[in-house]
């Protein structure tokens, strides 16, 4: 009996040695230290964080230094955006775009010439290195935003018809394309600005051709220079456009080499807002120069114009060339027509 | 169209230019986010490998 009683004891003294030990006694208030400060209530916490820097950031040992941010709420928003407005967005605009133009075309039909105004006569426009700029700008164009709306509805309206594989090979080539064509756009970009940036300083024909609707609307004809007031729209958003396109797409080709990842969200905020917006905007102008507008093709492809187009659209540009001896007009070919919207 | 088509010839050979050269001003994601402590080896390009529906 003695050895049971023994371990009857002994258990009994270690139990009371385990609920005594720290940890397993209900937790006592945290005592104040003798210099009276509590610097656990006193550090700050992850919410506190959160509101005074926009993120939760540690340090980590990466080359990717970016790693370290733990919380960034603004990539929710960046994620709502991309996932839900983008695509809305960009469908709403771009349709909307398409219907306006077919519904004018119903309304108005192809802008044509009276019968038997052209003149034969042929003047130079556009020349030929104008010409090159301008059709690899549009290829480089036409290239990224096919390529780009892939980014934005590949996935819904592509995938399902070309299946997980084919789509995924078709957008890595698409993206290659992306990525190397935007470089001759970039150029363009740059070229168009130098060669044309002195014809599309606003003048006092711009106001008034606004007024008369740019010849669709009344009986007016609106004189215009070497670029109406539509044209000069045009050149300014794309140049414009296609600066902030061109600077975010480059943050978006070196990633991280210059922004966080809240910069790269905000670079594509404007990478895809501004490409919708130009993509609808030349739409517009593919429209007008090709179905839209009788004559206003030749300017771009031989670089050629009739006299009395030149005349009808571009008056004011036309009597400056001759005033400089460059062309001949007579007095008789001096006439004008109704319509001179933007190319 | 012989300016059109030198046009679009001259984005295309700009184009394969870049694409020639842009590859070796860029590291791919897998050696600008890692030390080399941390890798076995080349992952290649396709970081998921062949299989990489989750129905399969």
């Amino acid at each position: 009996m003695m050895p049971v009683r023994c371990l009857r004891r002994l258990s009994v003294l270690l139990l009371t040695l385990l609920l005594l030990a720290p940890g397993t006694l209900p937790a006592q208030e945290a005592q104040p230290s003798p210099s009276g400060s509590n610097p656990t209530a006193m550090s700050a916490n992850e919410q506190q964080l959160l509101q005074e820097l926009g993120k939760l950031q540690g340090r980590v040992t990466l080359p990717y230094q970016h790693a370290g941010v733990l919380q960034q709420p603004q990539g929710r928003s960046y994620q709502m955006f991309h996932e839900a407005w983008l695509p809305w967005i960009g469908a709403i605009l771009i349709l909307a775009t398409i219907v306006a133009l077919a519904a004018f075309y119903v309304y108005r039909g192809r802008i044509r010439l009276r019968e038997g105004e052209l003149t034969g006569r042929k003047i130079l426009r556009f020349n030929a290195f104008e010409r090159l700029t301008h059709w690899m700008t549009a290829t480089s164009f036409i290239v990224l935003a096919i390529s780009g709306l892939n980014y934005i509805f590949g996935k819904r309206l592509l995938m399902p018809l070309l299946g997980a594989d084919t789509f995924a090979t078709w957008s890595q080539w698409a993206k290659y394309a992306h990525n190397f064509l935007a470089w001759p756009f970039m150029l363009g970009i740059i070229l168009m600005f130098v060669l044309w940036v002195r014809d599309n300083i606003p003048d006092k024909y711009d106001i008034p051709w606004f007024k008369a609707g740019g010849g669709l609307v009344g009986n007016r004809e609106p004189i215009a220079g070497r670029f109406n007031a539509g044209q000069k729209l045009v050149f300014w958003s794309v140049v414009l456009g296609g600066i902030l396109m061109s600077a975010s797409g480059l943050m978006l080709l070196f990633p991280l080499a210059l922004l966080d990842v809240n910069g790269m969200q905000i670079a594509q905020y404007v990478h895809a807002g501004v490409g919708i917006a130009l993509i609808a905007l030349i739409l517009g102008h593919i429209y007008i120069g090709s179905i839209g507008m009788e004559g206003a093709y030749g300017a771009m492809g031989t670089g050629e114009i009739d006299l009395s187009w030149a005349m009808r659209h571009h008056r004011a540009w036309v009597e400056e060339q001759r005033a400089k001896g460059r062309i001949a007009v007579p007095p008789a070919d001096r006439r004008s027509g109704r319509a001179a919207p933007a190319e | 169209m012989k300016v059109v088509i030198a046009g679009i010839a001259l984005a295309v050979a700009i184009g394969i230019a870049v694409g020639l050269t842009l590859p070796s001003a860029r590291e791919p994601a897998w050696q600008a986010f890692s030390t080399s402590s941390t890798r076995v080896d080349d992952p290649g390009s396709n970081l998921v490998g062949p299989d990489w529906r989750p129905e399969k």
